[in-house]
């Protein structure tokens, strides 16, 4: 890979100046799901987010990712409350929100808002696109009430939507007009926190290049700080300065991406890493694919110990130690900014 | 020797609001053994190119308009439908993206690839195929044996459901495996294992593929040789390691340099094609890329171009082609792109489209 | 990838094109439906129009006429007091079809405040509901639509009332079926995140898209009810005043004499017959008009 570590980050890159905008310690999502054991019908509880700990900066663009399953989504619906948190904090400014309710964020939630992967669903199907970012106006009480057609037009036109197309509905917007609506919207209320839900996976190439870049100008433009969740490492090299990657619901490795990219320390990141396609033949046929056998374990049978363990390819290098399997590894500092979460990081390096 | 021949292949689809022209005209070829890609973005008509080539349209909404496909000497556009029957499975096989609409949720894994092994003979206990059905699990890798044979597939994962449709579809040896986009929707290590595991096998019983994606990176992994398609039509053919290099067409450009990649330098904005694609009910006068186009000329918006060869095996449909160093650059050297002319209006779709600046 | 994502991209037309601009162009393609609908707005101008249209006074007394087959004076016979059928019917559809139709609206009344309160009223009241509509549903429709009427008694009011509430429970459960699946979806999520009260969630956005499967079970239960007032007519429960006329106590009257004198009912059940069809195909065909997935 010809990576230069000294390339320039792209925007969403910032020194942690003074307190983050949101600091999430020890959060914990559990579901109830019906269990099938046994004779008599029971619930089982399923922990979807393991223990997570992060902090975004003002301005500041943090991706996650992970495959599906991983617990992703589940997290930055956590993080908006939208899901309830079953323990854990999660500081948005300095005040914890988790478990408030819904009348207490009401407020809050002007602050942090979020843009969906389908551009369709979230879109209410009998209600014009004008109308939908106008509600976000009008529930938040934002500006005079005659001013607001006109902030609404400059917001759909920020966001490279044709001032014809504004009475139209969903269906009959494309999907990368779709999604441009739906970043209108978030913006609307001036957000401090956009949490971006694969806001790309949905699109096509062309038109993933387009919001991408969108993406890129509202972080060089306005100090909005983004947790941007996707599946896709090239994507969020493009919009992320840093990243976290996740595994069956916990954060296995943080870091600069490029940094985590050019060297990931756990061996799901270089298995993850590694599987990343390039559109560049020569690359393809050089490089060496760590393939990974077998698929992510269901959470409902979430191993012992390390989470990894039963797929890690490389611990058949640590042949006595069964501390994988009997201890889960906490998240350790191996240099400023980048933690991992692996017992044997540096001896495997 | 060419396995598969298409010439000229033109497919309507009527629906409501009028005939969508989903294919116009276009012209492939792939020879035995051989990996042929079919990139483009969605509904640029390549996977209703897959489905005419297996004839599985879905007819008589959507029909071969015209053109002839020639698998080993055989037109499959006037084939009789028992011809066809006997082809398909056989010798032309095909796998879908997703895998749980494919499968018959009721029926159990073991069935189901018996059903496909001894080709619709009902009621068939799995008993006398038994030996075969599990050396076709062994041969994708799936664990489990009698007990895998036995579950449903709502019990499997996205992954192993495509090795079973794999078995299935690999189960007769056929000539030709038409993969429509295979490991769209699954998690990129699941993805590396799947193509690992295609790739393997067709090369074992050389059998061709034609592998339909939206992803250069799959394209660049996989294939030897790369179609282009754009509303309905194929606008460049190259060996993949020439389209990659020195791509000549503006829109494979575009692609190129729109697709993010993880070892780029992320100080720049990805360069996006603007606009959207035509509207297929009503396509453009000219070249269908012309709207979008930054190389465009005049004669784009009125002359469809043909496509011409460029290079060995390398074929490009445009006027005004990208040169290496305007290919690398991502940007025409030369002036700005013509305006369309003041009579187009009304033709067609002509996409003015303000988008974000770059 | 098909066809649809390619008619996807607007094309060039009038700005907008609302929802149900385009429900009804795909009703307006659908043969059957526009059938059904050119017959029952005929069967509604028929209603509206009877003093005027009718050729007889339904009510006239003449007993020397009775028992006439159809004729040129009489387009479909006379009754037994010698009473012009044609009017009766034509004057009789007021009574059916006003009936049936304020029954419909009454029991979606009745189930749209049922639903929408089950989801609003957390778990208690939820399982209240349900068990109030399991109740209810447990009663054949027409027998607890009797029950009411020997309760409220005789006439017009009460009849419809009774009607209605036994169309209530299939309308509560279907309202909180889709509004529980919309709760589910996407655009709900969003609009929380966006931070819309609840309240506003529910009757702006989820309230609307819910009534696309009770406008078309409504539609089907038109005929349905119309039925049943029938039905109830036949059972002697009509109107109290026997001399109004009314489809199914024409019915009831004609069926005793269907061996010698066929036309008595085939006026009345004809036009019963058309309506309920012709609303089944209205309603069949609004179903594929307003399914959001063969939308576009």
């Amino acid at each position: 890979m010809r990576l230069d570590p000294r390339s320039i980050d792209p925007p969403g890159a910032r020194p942690n100046a003074g307190d983050p905008v949101l600091s999430v310690r020890h959060l914990n999502v559990e579901f109830s799901v019906p269990s099938r054991r046994g004779l008599l019908p029971r619930k089982v509880n399923v922990r979807a987010v393991n223990d997570l700990s992060f902090d975004i900066g003002r301005g500041e663009t943090l991706a996650l990712v992970g495959e599906s399953g991983c617990g992703k989504s589940t997290t930055g619906r956590a993080i908006l409350n939208l899901i309830p948190p079953s323990s854990g904090t999660v500081l948005f400014d300095g005040r914890n929100i988790a478990g408030l309710e819904e009348r207490a964020l009401r407020r809050t939630r002007a602050r942090m808002q979020m843009i969906f992967q389908d551009p369709y669903g979230s879109l209410s199907p009998r209600q014009t696109i004008r109308s939908a970012v106008r509600e976000a106006l009008d529930v938040h009480d934002i500006g005079e009430r005659a001013g607001r057609s006109a902030v609404v037009d400059t917001l759909l036109e920020t966001c490279g939507i044709r001032p014809d197309l504004r009475d139209r509905y969903p269906h009959e917007l494309s999907g990368g007009q779709r999604q441009r609506v739906g970043i209108a919207r978030a913006l609307a209320t001036g957000p401090d926190l956009i949490v971006a839900d694969e806001p790309t996976s949905a699109l096509d190439v062309s038109i993933q290049a387009q919001i991408l870049n969108l993406i890129r100008r509202l972080q060089r433009e306005r100090q909005i700080s983004f947790l941007f969740i996707s599946h896709n490492m090239a994507v969020v090299r493009n919009v992320s300065a840093r990243v976290a990657v996740m595994y069956l619901g916990s954060i296995v490795e943080t870091g600069l991406t490029h940094e985590v990219l050019s060297l990931p320390l756990h061996p799901y990141t270089k298995a993850l890493v590694s599987a990343v396609r390039v559109p560049d033949p020569a690359v393809e046929r050089r490089r060496e694919r760590i393939v990974l056998s077998g698929e992510q374990p269901s959470l409902m049978e979430l191993p012992s110990g390390c989470p990894f363990h039963s797929r890690c390819w490389l611990r058949k290098q640590i042949p006595t130690s069964n501390r994988c399997a009997d201890e889960r590894p906490v998240p350790r500092t191996i240099s400023p900014g980048r933690t991992v979460s692996c017992h044997f990081a540096e001896e495997l390096g | 020797m060419t396995l598969l021949e298409v010439e000229d292949l033109t497919v309507r689809i009527d629906t409501e609001f009028g005939t969508v022209h989903a294919v116009n005209g276009i012209s492939l070829s792939v020879e035995r053994g051989e990996t042929l890609a079919i990139v483009g973005e969605s509904g640029c008509g390549k996977s209703i190119t897959g489905l005419s080539l297996a004839r599985l349209l879905p007819e008589p909404a959507a029909r071969i308009a015209g053109g002839t496909i020639r698998f080993e000497g055989i037109d499959l556009v006037t084939a009789s439908p028992r011809t066809l029957a006997d082809l398909r499975g056989r010798d032309v096989a095909m796998i879908f993206q997703d895998p749980m609409s494919t499968l018959n949720p009721v029926l159990t894994i073991g069935e189901q690839m018996a059903e496909a092994l001894l080709r619709g003979n009902y009621g068939v206990s799995i008993r006398p195929v038994r030996d075969r059905l599990l050396e076709l699990l062994d041969m994708v890798g799936l664990p489990g044996g009698e007990a895998m044979l036995r579950r449903y597939p709502h019990q499997l994962s996205g992954g192993m459901r495509q090795r079973v449709m794999i078995a299935m579809a690999l189960a007769q040896k056929p000539r030709l495996l038409i993969a429509d986009e295979p490991t769209t929707g699954l998690d990129v290590t699941v993805e590396a294992q799947i193509l690992d595991l295609v790739g393997r096998l067709t090369e074992e019983s050389e059998t061709a593929v034609i592998l339909i994606t939206h992803d250069l990176g799959v394209v660049a992994g996989v294939s030897r040789r790369v179609a282009v398609m754009y509303c309905g039509t194929v606008i460049e053919t190259a060996p993949t390691d020439t389209l990659f290099d020195a791509p000549m067409h503006p829109y494979t450009v575009g692609l190129l340099h729109a697709t993010p990649s993880i070892d780029a330098d992320a100080d720049e904005d990805l360069l996006a094609i603007e606009g959207v694609p035509p509207n297929q009910l009503r396509p453009p006068a000219g070249c269908p890329f012309a709207p979008r186009c930054a190389w465009r000329q005049e004669r784009c918006w009125v002359e469809v171009p043909q496509p011409r060869a460029v290079g060995e095996q390398h074929q490009v449909a445009c006027h005004n082609t990208a040169t290496r160093e305007e290919a690398q650059q991502g940007r025409p050297a030369r002036l700005a792109p013509a305006p369309p002319p003041p009579n187009l209006f009304g033709i067609g779709e002509v996409v003015t489209f303000r988008g974000v600046s770059t | 990838m098909s066809a649809a994502d390619t008619t996807a991209a607007p094309a060039t037309r009038a700005p907008s094109n609302s929802y149900w601009r385009l429900v009804f162009r795909r009703l307006r393609r659908n043969r059957p439906a526009m059938a059904g609908l050119v017959c029952l707005v005929v069967v509604i101008l028929a209603a509206v129009t009877a003093p005027i249209i009718a050729p007889y006074d339904p009510m006239k007394v003449s007993l020397a006429d009775a028992y006439q087959s159809p004729n040129a004076a009489h387009l479909m016979g006379t009754d037994k007091l010698g009473r012009d059928i044609l009017s009766r019917v034509l004057w009789g559809s007021r009574n059916s079809l006003k009936t049936g139709f304020f029954a419909v609206l009454w029991g979606l009344a009745i189930g749209g405040v049922l639903g929408s309160l089950a989801l609003w009223g957390g778990r208690i009241v939820d399982a209240v509901v349900m068990r109030f509509t399991d109740v209810l549903l447990a009663f054949p429709g027409i027998l607890l639509a009797i029950g009411v009427i020997s309760w409220l008694g005789r006439g017009d009011v009460q009849m419809t009332l009774a009607v209605g509430l036994s169309l209530a429970p299939i309308f509560t459960r279907l309202l909180r079926a889709s509004l529980l699946s919309l709760q589910e979806s996407d655009f709900v999520l969003a609009l929380r995140s966006v931070g819309v009260p609840r309240r506003q969630i529910l009757f702006r956005h989820m309230l609307p898209n819910a009534l696309t499967p009770l406008i078309v079970q409504a539609t089907l239960q038109l005929g349905t009810t119309i039925l049943t007032v029938a039905g109830l007519g036949f059972l002697g429960l009509g109107p109290e005043d026997p001399r109004i006329p009314e489809w199914g106590t024409m019915l009831i009257e004609g069926a005793q004499m269907i061996q010698t004198f066929p036309h008595l009912v085939l006026g009345p059940g004809a036009c019963l017959v058309a309506i309920v069809v012709s609303v089944n195909l209205l309603g069949d065909g609004l179903r594929d008009a307003l399914d959001p997935r063969v939308r576009r």
